[in-house]
């Protein structure tokens, strides 16, 4: 599906310790203004009239997708009537917020924009995430729940981003039990913290560290799955490996060249949130451009091409190409300044479907260029 | 949500101004019983039961003529000597009545089982004490997981036939102490959600005639309260929000954690024992009931 | 029919105990737990059987004897308590009390006699054991074990007399506790045994009590005649077989009986019935019979043994026999002997 990242705002109302939005340089507004929005509910309605089998996923997305408040939004919930008056059917919205802002009047407004189901991200450690340089943990906690309980109240599903840092290490049984505790009925996610620049170090893992994080909870995962349903990436790992590569997220499913936009608060658009921050794949403005037309922009080439390189190089005879594709091209130019090269996460897949994932489930992950499961003779 | 039942003294001004309520009935004395049932029973209200928490051993109870057709939520310090209590069984086994015993003292976690094993519906109580896991873990599998029939020992068997994975499961209201089910009086009418909470005078209505329908709870800043309490467990980053039984706990031993550990080990047990009985019960006839 | 072991303290000392290495004299001993009560009761119940003997040591010496028994009444089993009569005075007390709670034959005390001048009583037995026979002698049926050849019976009719115990006496003969000191018959002496029991053909007739055997006896060492009055003075055949029923220990570990207590040990949680034990059980008897048919030489080619009439005596013997052989076939009770600290038995474990 054609999803179309939101930048309602690079500022943020948190400074997780782990997340630069905050942290780094920014040129250009903070917010987007309203011209930029009704720009891009322009271009969506004109997107969706020229591509009449398209359907498009708005994600609001940030900084803090929150911090414009109600009015923002209330806003949005008109362009949309107003622009896309034949097309909205066809769109979509979600998105991903800290939740420490949510309120019954945001509620309503993202009812009216057709969501029922929010994500967010949590960390019980103390320390990792809230505001200030130390980040207050126990106010950003308390308005967290405040959030959630009114999401909840409010008869809204969520889906919760644990990103696995150093400090989650030592505790790994804690994370998952208080994570799955919280959202009983799953929909948590585990992440590996990235980690760019020199910092935050303290925070940093290996690939091999989140391998064996992930490895050391997956046995209680597995053995009581009615328990704790829709825990990634276990329930996708298991899902493929029976049935085929069916259940992929963008970094792994080779595909993103050309589903995704990332519009940031001036209305520039990029290819997604991170190509953005680094300057990278700059398609032009939602002024310049149809989305149509920046989604034919030569500089996908680039990412497409990957799927051509790699299995004749690194990714050579690897039996999981198709559950990976090499991975997120921005983390491989992370690290090499280079999309054409496998992401450093590869040896977190590779350790944890061999040490962990086969040898406990009895499950084996190979699979054809076609993507069918390969079980072995 | 239907509106809760109401835990009341036996008052009879109290209970002729209630109309069209469901009552369970707290009676001091075991003596007491028969004519509380009648008191609500001749008023405008249903019986939900009579509560008593009697102050001497179960052996020692006269089980009355007059309990006949009442049912009685019945607490008692211990059992006794079982020399004492086997005349009483047949009679307990017959009548409609609960066993209420408290779980931090060691011989009653052996009369719950004497009591479940002989046909006799029993619960265990958690008020604070520290209970000896391990035997309590026992007990808990020899409920659920016995073959032979034998009467329910709550909360477990309560728990095991709610739970519903993945989603928890409360089990106050086995020992009345869910305000979804039960609110509690006292003798002027004033409604509180915790037998503890009335005692300390927290109150959540002056009068019960405040809490007329659902509509007025469901909204009730106090109930709401409660909710949020849950929640802060996990703004806190309590023990209880990263324990493994939170499923079937949640929280509800929270306050004697420092005086009782052991609980979280207790209830993941009963998870897995729950699982269990479920692959035990798919793969077996219906299991015998003591009672049709 | 389950034999529990309520506790392992016993406040005799038998010469001829074979129960002897089970028992722990001195201190507390092992009771059985009211959680393993309800397993056994549990345990039975699955098991469609209703009998249950409760034996020790000395069963009333468990504190909670009284309370036990009204359960396991309470969960409708007939029961029957091997004792030697020797219980706190506050047990009897207790127990008469709630002896209404056991109508019709639902309890009966087997008492384990002693000739009170071949066998040095034990300190306070005589008064004990007279108390105890006169609050419940109609519920007593009177037992006496054979260890000697010069055994006495007339005691025992003077008290069936003086306290209206039950007219049938139930008689063992003292069994070999393989690689342990015990005293027992030998096999030898059976034939003597037969006919100083048969002597007391006056005594029995004359008071009317009938005669059983326990376990072990050989049919061959009672002559037909003895055999054809044994059989009209009790109205049915006399029954010569080894093994009746398993032992539950107090810590719920099983064993064929006392004196192979160390062959083949298990635990009831193994088990889901009791027929499943004694399939377990009956194998491995048969196991010995097949290693060694009986403890004559004429069991070899015996038409009792093959008609099932008679078992050849007790494996007991047999296995006390192999002690002393250089080797058997059966790995298992190579191991067994080893177990039991027979030199020369390599340990497998
Ligand atoms: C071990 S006792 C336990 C119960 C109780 N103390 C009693 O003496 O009856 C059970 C029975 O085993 C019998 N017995 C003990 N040693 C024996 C042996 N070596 N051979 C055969 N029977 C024996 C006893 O005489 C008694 O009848
Ligand atoms: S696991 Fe590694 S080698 Fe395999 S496809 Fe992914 S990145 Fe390439
Ligand atoms: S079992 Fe104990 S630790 Fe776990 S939720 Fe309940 S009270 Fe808390
Ligand atoms: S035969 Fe019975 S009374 Fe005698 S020592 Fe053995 S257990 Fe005790
Ligand atoms: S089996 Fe042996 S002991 Fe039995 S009657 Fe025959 S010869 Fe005698
Ligand atoms: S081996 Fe047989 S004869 Fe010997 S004591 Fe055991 S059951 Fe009795």
């Amino acid at each position: 599906m054609a999803t179309l990242i939101l930048k309602a705002t690079e500022a943020c109302n948190s400074s997780c310790a782990y997340c630069d939005v905050v942290h780094k340089p920014r040129q250009g507004p903070a917010q987007m203004s309203l011209p930029v929005l009704e720009r891009v509910f322009h271009r969506i309605d004109e997107f969706l009239r020229e591509s009449p089998d398209e359907e498009l996923e708005v994600v609001w997305h940030g900084g803090e997708p929150l911090l414009p408040g109600p009015a923002f939004y209330a806003r949005a919930v008109e362009l949309q009537q107003q622009h896309c008056a034949e097309t909205s059917a066809r769109v979509s919205h979600s998105v991903q917020t800290n939740l420490s802002l949510f309120s019954r009047e945001f509620a309503r407004l993202f009812r009216q924009l057709g969501m029922d189901c929010i994500g967010t991200s949590y960390d019980p450690i103390a320390g990792v995430r809230g505001p200030g340089d130390r980040p207050d943990t126990a106010a950003y906690n308390a308005k967290f729940m405040r959030g959630l309980r009114i999401a909840e109240e409010e008869g809204f599903g969520w889906g919760v981003i644990y990103v696995v840092t150093k400090l989650a290490l030592e505790r790994p049984a804690d994370v998952f039990y208080f994570m799955t505790n919280l959202k009983l009925d799953g929909g948590v996610n585990f992440h590996p913290v990235l980690v760019y620049g020199p910092e935050p170090r303290h925070l940093a893992i290996t690939p091999g560290e989140f391998a064996d994080f992930l490895g050391a909870i997956f046995p209680v995962w597995w053995r009581h799955q009615d328990r704790y349903p829709e825990v990634e990436p276990f329930r996708s790992f298991v899902r493929n490996a029976r049935e085929g590569a069916i259940s992929l997220g963008c970094g792994d499913s080779g595909r993103c060249s050309h589903s995704h936009w990332n519009v940031a608060p001036d209305g520039s658009v990029s290819h997604c949130g991170r190509s953005a921050d680094w300057g990278l794949l700059p398609y032009g403005t939602v002024f310049d451009h149809s989305l149509a037309e920046m989604r034919r922009d030569p500089q996908r080439q680039a990412l497409a091409h990957r799927n051509e390189v790699l299995p004749r190089g690194e990714c050579q005879g690897c039996r999981l190409w198709a559950i990976c594709h090499g991975g997120c091209p921005l983390d491989a130019w992370a690290d090499q300044h280079s999309f054409d090269h496998r992401t450093p996460w590869c040896q977190a897949k590779k350790k944890f479907v061999e040490e962990y994932f086969e040898p406990i489930t009895g499950l084996r992950c190979e699979f054809d260029a076609e993507g069918r499961t390969v079980q072995p003779a | 949500m239907p509106l809760p039942t109401l835990v009341c003294p036996d008052a009879p001004g109290l209970i002729e101004r209630l109309h069209g309520r469901t009552l369970a009935v707290r009676v001091d004395e075991p003596e007491a019983i028969a004519g509380a049932a009648r008191g609500v029973r001749s008023s405008d209200n249903e019986l939900c039961c009579v509560i008593c928490d009697a102050l001497r051993p179960l052996a020692d109870l006269d089980l009355r003529d007059d309990w006949d057709g009442v049912p009685i939520a019945l607490g008692v310090p211990e059992a006794g000597r079982f020399r004492d209590l086997a005349p009483s069984i047949p009679r307990l086994r017959d009548l409609d009545l609960r066993v209420y015993l408290a779980a931090d003292r060691p011989d009653n976690l052996v009369a719950l089982r004497l009591l479940s094993s002989l046909g006799v519906p029993c619960c265990a109580t958690f008020a604070g004490g520290a209970p000896d896991w391990a035997a309590l873990t026992d007990l808990m599998t020899y409920a659920l997981l016995a073959s032979v029939p034998h009467a329910p020992i709550d909360p477990f068997e309560h728990i095991a036939d709610h739970y519903e994975p993945p989603f928890a499961t409360e089990w106050g209201a086995t020992c009345f102490a869910d305000p979804r089910c039960y609110l509690h009086l006292d003798e002027e009418g004033r409604v509180a959600l915790a037998r503890s909470e009335l005692l300390a005078g927290v109150v959540i209505a002056e009068d019960v005639a405040d809490i007329a329908d659902e509509a007025d709870l469901v909204s009730h800043p106090a109930l709401v309260e409660r909710a949020v309490r849950r929640l802060r467990l996990f703004e806190q980053d309590h023990p209880c929000a990263r324990c493994p039984g939170w499923r079937v706990c949640l929280g509800t031993l929270a306050d004697s954690l420092d005086t009782a550990p052991g609980c979280a080990a207790f209830f993941t047990e009963m998870l897995d024992v729950i699982d269990q009985r479920r692959d035990q019960r798919s793969r077996d006839r219906e299991p015998v009931k003591w009672r049709p | 029919m389950a034999n529990l072991l309520l506790t392992n303290r016993c406040l005799r000392a038998c010469p001829y105990c074979f129960a002897g290495r089970e028992l722990e004299p001195g201190g507390r001993g092992t009771s059985v737990s009211w959680e393993d009560a309800v397993y056994v009761a549990d345990f039975l119940f699955r098991s469609g059987e209703d009998r249950l003997a409760l034996l020790g040591g000395e069963p009333m010496l468990h504190p909670e004897f009284v309370d036990l028994l009204l359960y396991f009444r309470a969960r409708g089993l007939h029961l029957t308590v091997f004792t030697s009569g020797m219980g706190p005075a506050a047990t009897l007390r207790a127990l008469e009390a709630h002896l209404p709670a056991f109508d019709g034959d639902t309890l009966q005390f087997v008492c384990n006699l002693n000739d009170p001048e071949q066998t040095p009583p034990a300190r306070g037995e005589p008064a004990r054991v007279h108390r105890f026979l006169t609050a419940f002698g109609p519920w007593v049926m009177p037992a006496f074990t054979i260890y000697r050849p010069d055994f006495r019976l007339e005691f025992l009719f003077d008290l069936i007399g003086q306290h209206g115990l039950t007219r049938h006496l139930r008689l063992g003969v003292a069994h070999p506790v393989p690689g342990a000191p015990s005293r027992h018959v030998s096999p030898a002496q059976y034939r003597e045994i037969a006919g100083r029991l048969c002597s007391y053909r006056p005594l029995f007739e004359r008071f009317r009590v009938k005669p059983g055997f326990d376990c072990g006896f050989p049919m061959c060492q009672f002559t037909d005649a003895q055999l054809g009055w044994l059989q009209r003075l009790c109205g049915e055949a006399a029954r010569f077989e080894c093994g009746a029923a398993i032992d539950i220990a107090p810590d719920m570990s099983l064993y064929h009986c006392f004196p192979l207590s160390r062959f083949q040990r298990r635990s009831l949680y193994e088990f889901d019935t009791l027929a499943d034990v004694n399939r377990f059980y009956d194998r491995l008897r048969d196991d010995l019979h097949a290693e060694l048919p009986g403890i004559f030489e004429e069991c070899d080619d015996c038409i009792q043994r093959r008609e099932g009439s008679c078992a050849g005596g007790g494996a007991c013997h047999l296995m006390s026999r192999m002690i002393g052989e250089a080797s058997v076939r059966l790995p298992e009770i190579d191991r067994a002997l080893a177990d039991v600290g027979v030199p020369g038995r390599a340990r497998t474990d």
